[in-house]
């Protein structure tokens, strides 16, 4: 198939398209890798090839979305004018074409929140929360993997066609649909997992999230769309901005590390950002006012989710909001509250507690997830003024007696 | 492309859904295009927002295209030099040029070795020899995908011609490359991973 590309100089590889897309898009690796085994004396050629098309690489100057959208308005009130039976672009609309970019029915709505955003929210995704069972690895093409282990790992590569679970068994699937297909990787409480994302982002999935993703990024940005919590690290590319969408906000980035956390249950989401810069939106407010929310190192954005306001607190440990990637959860002064809901999730257990427990007295300290949950909440009684019992997936938390001296 | 096909024709029967795809989906890569004539970003929206009113005002008279970013980043271009002629008439904009400024990623590169460094600004000094027609055709053909045919009718150039400007340009960068055996540069985090 490849034979003709024996006798190719540099400047043939450079014109050839396969080649092109190779380089600037990273189709095709495993036979362009494979034909460079088996004819190693076009390894420099192919080589200097590559050098000279990613040289070419341009340095864009990138509008804003709030440019795009004052410009959609203007074009979407004329073309209102233009059909005054206008319809209102609905979600059924929208489904026609997904069906044609041949996504999957869901990932379809994930595109419709992308092309409508103005119009629709993060909910017609159907990102759910997870709660029980094995992690989940769905592909672009409707498979679905399941994952036993507590801890999984996934690797995407450069191509998006290949994934290696557990840095051991490789699964080869060529990505449906191109940079529009979308993969999602489903973590169930009790469980965690690490992914590395095609463009070499690695993303830590807490215990209770949902992250749909490309398989391989096309486009202008690199979107991903998150319920639960994830820590980011991401890999810088200026003309490619990583945006993480969540149901009522969205960051923009373009190399940082940061912590994101936005459980449906909760009142609050928050941002922590532990280096580079990152960028808070509103998703609402997009196109209209258009206000943002930038973050420095050591900052912290919480945004409420009953009234869209969003304060930031500085010089933050965000060592606090973070240490859950590496196994452990750290406390500074948090509500007993707070920590039994993480507790919970990690453990994959229900808290019942009595009406006499002070759950909102402030805790600190330090508690090793390898443990087990007994151990770890043999710790945690130490610190609060509790007691607790466990029975199957349930914690029966009591106030301590306090002790009464005898008179 | 058959996905076009069928969006255009739904587009040019009225179909809103229709339309913000073509938007959404194009208008990044028609601003980058665009900026490259001219650096004025208010500018550049104007045009793109006219590109989109025209083809409104056209609806169903539009022709048929298998290839939507292509009839954009023509129209897009035909509309900017439209509207710059427009200016130069009224005495506006008159000592301006309006060449493709395309500047590149390696120029913004940090190398470690010192080998590294010599053959990044040997790389470099071979890309600032090239000329704004030879900067547009490259951002074509490598940055857009785009094939000769669709360049040349951007371009108005003949196919030869064409294929010229693009082998001389590499003909330069690969000398700067010979030149410089023994470096290996690892251009752009994307590409990192594919050490050969």
């Amino acid at each position: 198939m490849r034979k003709k590309y024996n006798i190719y100089s540099v400047e043939d590889f450079t014109q050839d398209r396969r080649f092109i897309n190779w380089v600037t898009k990273g189709a095709r690796g495993p036979e362009w890798e494979d034909f460079i085994r088996q004819n190693p004396e076009k390894r420099e050629d192919i080589r200097t090839a590559r050098e000279i098309i990613e040289s070419f690489r341009a340095n864009e100057q990138t509008a804003s979305d709030k440019e795009m959208y004052s410009v959609w308005k203007e074009i979407e009130r004329f073309h209102s004018l233009h059909h005054s039976a206008a319809r209102k672009p609905d979600l059924r609309m929208f489904l026609r074409y997904a069906a044609v970019f041949a996504f999957a029915l869901m990932i379809g709505t994930t595109a419709t929140y992308y092309y409508f955003r103005n119009n629709q929210n993060f909910a017609d995704f159907n990102l759910s929360q997870p709660n029980t069972g094995d992690t989940k690895l769905i592909l672009s093409d409707g498979e679905e993997v399941l994952l036993k282990q507590k801890e999984t790992d996934l690797q995407f590569n450069a191509g998006g066609d290949q994934i290696k679970i557990n840095k051991d068994s490789v699964i080869h699937r060529q990505s449906e649909g191109g940079g529009k297909a979308f993969a999602q990787v489903i973590v169930p409480y009790g469980r965690i997992s690490n992914v590395t994302l095609s463009d070499g982002t690695k993303v830590w999935l807490n215990a209770g999230s949902h992250l749909v993703f490309s398989q391989k990024f096309e486009g202008n940005r690199r979107q991903v769309f998150l319920t639960g919590e994830a820590y980011f690290d991401v890999v810088k590319d200026r003309n490619k901005p990583f945006v993480v969408n969540t149901k009522e906000i969205h960051v923009t980035v373009l190399g940082t590390k940061f912590n994101l956390r936005d459980h449906a249950s909760d009142d609050q989401l928050d941002v922590v950002l532990v280096e580079g810069k990152v960028r808070l939106e509103e998703n609402d407010k997009l196109g209209l006012f258009g206000d943002e929310t930038t973050l420095k190192p050591a900052q912290r954005a919480v945004f409420t989710k009953k009234d869209g306001k969003i304060t930031v607190e500085s010089d933050i440990d965000s060592q606090y909001y973070t240490s859950w990637k590496d196994g452990s959860l750290s406390f500074d002064r948090e509500s007993i509250l707070n920590v039994f809901s993480q507790l919970a999730r990690y453990y994959n257990v229900r808290f019942v507690t009595e009406s006499g427990v002070e759950l909102h007295k402030k805790i600190s300290g330090k508690l090793d997830l390898k443990d087990s949950l007994d151990d770890v909440m043999k710790v945690v009684s130490d610190a609060a003024p509790v007691n607790y019992r466990i029975e199957n997936d349930k914690v029966y938390v009591t106030g301590k007696m306090m002790y009464l001296p005898m008179q | 492309m058959k996905n076009d096909l069928k969006i255009w024709e739904d587009f040019k029967n009225g179909d809103k859904a229709a339309l913000s795809f073509i938007y959404f989906e194009y208008f990044h890569s028609m601003y980058q295009y665009g900026i490259k004539f001219n650096g004025d970003p208010e500018f550049v929206k104007d045009c793109i927002q006219e590109v989109f009113f025209n083809m409104i005002r056209s609806g169903s008279r539009l022709g048929s295209t298998d290839n939507i970013r292509f009839y954009l980043f023509r129209s897009l271009k035909n509309e900017i030099f439209k509207e710059l002629e427009k200016q130069r008439k009224v005495g506006l904009a008159v000592n301006e040029t309006h060449e493709f400024q395309l500047s590149f990623l390696i120029e913004e590169q940090s190398f470690e070795t010192e080998k590294d460094v010599e053959k990044g600004k040997a790389l470099i000094h071979a890309l600032s020899t090239l000329s704004p027609r030879q900067r547009e055709i490259i951002y074509l053909k490598y940055e857009c995908g785009m094939n000769y045919g669709q360049i040349c009718e951007i371009m108005d150039l003949k196919n030869d011609s064409a294929r010229k400007l693009v082998f001389r340009a590499v003909q330069s960068l690969k000398t700067a490359i010979e030149d410089h055996k023994n470096a290996y540069l690892f251009l752009f985090s994307l590409f990192q991973k594919h050490v050969l």
